[in-house]
């Protein structure tokens, strides 16, 4: 028995006559992903992308990989056959008769786009539910609340059948490229890598940014920041990684602010360097993981005060929502156990024992004033190192 | 580069190396019956003799392991379960090696009544805060010889005679990794049954250690061959053992040149920078290590401060809010928690020179000057 992938697309369906751009997009990200784990066909037909012709030990791999490919919203393997009813019977008890084995109730829901094929979807659902009502003594039939929807589609090119409840989902979104380019500050944090995908998610390819405080922050703070973008390349297939040196710059600031402004201009600089970096690639905005109120430069003046440096547009896809909901997407995404490393702390030097809570632009342009802007800018441009990361 | 960091590991010695490659052609399995079995079997008992020898044990009771960790819990879960019907009392001291310690704290969950011996501020082992906790009934005593953080040498004989005769049936356990190969270490002088030893710690390699048990019957946590008399059953690690044996030929036993550094380095610290403080005895110190609060600094600072020029020292404490790890040898012996803060751990070998400590100190208080100025 053959069994094949059906991987559907989500939301490229509503587009008009750019549709062909997104899915050919989406066809060449799956391409790219599948590359170096199986050996496979990829084809684009009514909506659905097969994927066949891979060695059958690697249909878990397969899987797994789509699940994580912006575009798709599903996965379904399923047995392909003949399309003649005889042999679908046949096919679908075989197939599923480890589901249907147990006492549960289900229902057959057939669709059939081939319109030459004799029995139409409600006679073909009657048939086979008939047939697999008759050979598993252990079901009923549910047609409102079925355990166990069996789904058989007839298209041009065969038939197919699947148990629709063992459907993976997938990350739904649009296909990476199909909306240019934002570059990301990746902090080693729990929020950002977030941010990031969430942002990647709708289409969007990420550049992302470091700073890094070498000795006050460690080699191992930098490492985990790579791995962190690494997780998220398994996503967006790869991630270009500036490292900026940031010490110099904490270090002026340190020495002639006022204490209590320290972070909202170190997070200033953090925008114009990135604003620069990102212009230069050709990135359209940047993301942040800020979350109204979360710390005391993520209050709506202090967000007034860091983000006045740049007229980009910046993304804080989670700025409405609580902690504990950026740790859930977090976990799901698989940077949470990255994230919580205790690496990052050293930069804890730098934060002030009272941050301003309701900063206002005047005074903190006062303060930042006697600081040679552009000259420290200048010189932690000249020291980046860019990464480019791939997932392992 | 300037390595301070010996105490974490040492740099293999060109003989431990040299005897190691030699393992590459002399390959056998040395429980083999040819002739090449037989060729490994001589490595390991010559590096076994020498050992044994620089101990002062019979070398038929050093066994071989995959280094001090293992050679500690086999020596105390192997006495403990070996005399349980005799006794459930066993005690260590509340400054040991993780190694030592978490054995001990696994006995506690195993049921066993563990006590911990206090230390005083010298980071010392308290005698007579020792001497109330023992009981006849106690089976197993486990102290170190020299502390890994602080250098500090613990009162092993006495305390090894105190054991000894108000528990008859005791066997003294004492974890020699930071001694062994820098200062004199005998079984009968300090009246100790059982000695761990590691190779890393004296140029050897990482991967191999060794356990003399003094005759004392264990029982194994290791089961399979018949390897080692069954007592440490596993291939043995020839290259390490071979390596081993070549680095132990090497060591002086005479701890005088490192404590000439380590006072250089004290002196040198105390004379440029202010506001810091020598922690542990510095009567009573092995020489290999000078452990130093700088008061008001974050120690991993200053660790990777000095890493950008090349000099390699360690922290007592791990630099981390989400996990804070304050040395708890720092802590026994009682030292505020802005000193536990900036502890740097120097620790020497016999290749470090007076050259290297000027340096050293040098970049460690402009560094130092650097860091309090922007942490005000």
């Amino acid at each position: 028995m053959k069994e094949i992938i059906l991987a559907k697309y989500g939301e490229i369906i509503l587009k008009g006559g750019n549709r062909p751009k997104f899915e050919k997009m989406l066809m060449d990200n799956i391409k790219s992903v599948l590359k170096n784990v199986a050996k496979c066909r990829v084809e684009l037909r009514q909506a659905t992308v097969y994927i066949d012709g891979f060695e059958e030990d690697k249909i878990e791999l397969i899987a797994d990989r789509l699940a994580l490919v912006f575009g798709i919203v599903s996965i379904t393997r399923a047995a392909v056959c003949e399309k003649d009813i005889e042999s679908i019977k046949k096919t679908a008890a075989e197939y599923l008769s480890e589901d249907l084995s147990k006492p549960c109730t289900f229902k057959v829901e057939g669709k059939r786009s081939d319109k030459s094929f004799p029995l139409n979807s409600v006679q073909l659902s009657i048939e086979l539910g008939g047939y697999l009502d008759d050979c598993f003594p252990n079901i009923t039939c549910d047609v409102h609340d079925p355990d166990i929807t069996v789904r058989c589609e007839i298209r041009e090119f065969g038939a197919y059948v699947y148990n629709n409840d063992k459907k993976i989902k997938g990350q739904g979104g649009m296909p990476i490229g199909t909306g240019s380019k934002a570059t990301l500050l990746l902090s080693g944090g729990i929020d950002s890598p977030v941010a990031g995908h969430m942002i990647a998610k709708r289409g969007v390819t990420i550049d992302a940014v470091n700073f890094f405080s070498f000795p006050y922050t460690s080699e191992r703070a930098k490492e985990k920041v790579i791995e962190l973008a690494k997780i998220l390349a398994r996503y967006t297939s790869k991630i270009r990684l500036f490292i900026v040196p940031f010490t110099d710059i904490q270090l002026e600031i340190r020495d002639k602010c006022p204490e209590e402004h320290m972070t909202l201009i170190m997070r200033r600089f953090m925008m114009r360097i990135s604003e620069r970096i990102a212009r230069k690639s050709g990135s359209k905005a940047l993301i942040t993981g800020e979350s109204v109120g979360q710390v005391a430069s993520q209050t709506l003046s202090a967000l007034d005060v860091t983000n006045a440096v740049t007229d980009m547009p910046i993304l804080q896809p989670l700025i409405g929502m609580d902690k504990i909901e950026v740790i859930d997407r977090a976990v799901k995404i698989g940077t949470y156990d990255t994230s919580i490393l205790p690496y990052e702390d050293c930069c804890t030097v730098f934060t002030p024992k009272h941050p301003t809570i309701n900063p206002r632009r005047e005074s903190v342009e006062r303060t930042e004033s006697v600081l040679d802007v552009e000259g420290l800018i200048a010189d932690a441009l000249r020291g980046v190192e860019v990464i480019e990361v791939y997932p392992d | 580069m300037i390595y301070l960091d010996n105490a974490a590991t040492t740099k293999p010695s060109g003989e431990a190396a040299a005897a190691m490659i030699k393992t590459v052609e002399c390959f056998g399995n040395p429980s083999s019956l040819h002739g090449l079995g037989l060729e490994a079997e001589k490595l390991i008992s010559s590096a076994r003799e020498r050992i044994a020898g620089m101990i002062g044990g019979d070398k038929k009771q050093l066994y071989f392991t995959s280094g001090g960790t293992e050679a500690n819990n086999m020596a105390v879960f192997g006495a403990a379960m070996a005399k349980k019907r005799a006794g459930n009392r066993v005690m260590t001291s509340q400054i040991e090696h993780p190694s030592v310690l978490e054995a001990f704290s696994r006995l506690e969950e195993l049921g066993f009544d563990v006590v911990y011996a206090p230390v005083g501020e010298d980071g010392r082992v308290d005698i007579d805060g020792f001497r109330a906790l023992l009981t006849p009934d106690t089976t197993l005593v486990s102290i170190m010889h020299v502390n890994n953080e602080t250098g500090v040498i613990q009162p092993v004989e006495e305390l090894a005679e105190l054991a000894h005769s108000a528990a008859k049936d005791c066997v003294f356990h004492c974890d020699c990794v930071q001694s062994f190969g820098k200062l004199p270490v005998n079984v009968r002088r300090m009246g100790v049954d059982m000695v761990t030893v590691s190779a890393h710690k004296i140029h050897g390699f990482k991967g191999c250690g060794a356990l003399y048990t003094g005759g004392a019957r264990l029982t194994p946590i290791i089961y399979g061959g018949e390897q080692q008399n069954g007592v440490r059953p596993g291939t043995e690690n020839i290259g390490g053992i071979a390596a081993f044996g070549a680095a132990a030929a090497n060591c002086s036993c005479k701890p005088d040149n490192m404590r000439r550094l380590r006072s250089l380095m004290s002196g040198l610290l105390t004379e440029s920078v202010p506001d810091i403080k020598i922690n542990g005895s510095d009567e009573h110190n092995s020489g290999s290590v000078l452990n130093v609060s700088f008061i008001g600094i974050k120690a991993e600072i200053l660790l990777h401060s000095l890493e950008r020029h090349k000099i390699y020292v360690s922290t007592g404490s791990a630099c981390s809010s989400h996990k804070p790890q304050p040395s708890h040898v720092l802590r026994a012996m009682g030292i505020a928690p802005k000193a536990v803060e900036g502890a740097v751990r120097f620790s020497f070998s016999e290749y470090t020179s007076e050259e290297d400590i000027r340096e050293a100190c040098e970049k460690i208080a402009s560094e130092v000057s650097i860091i309090r100025k922007y942490m005000r």
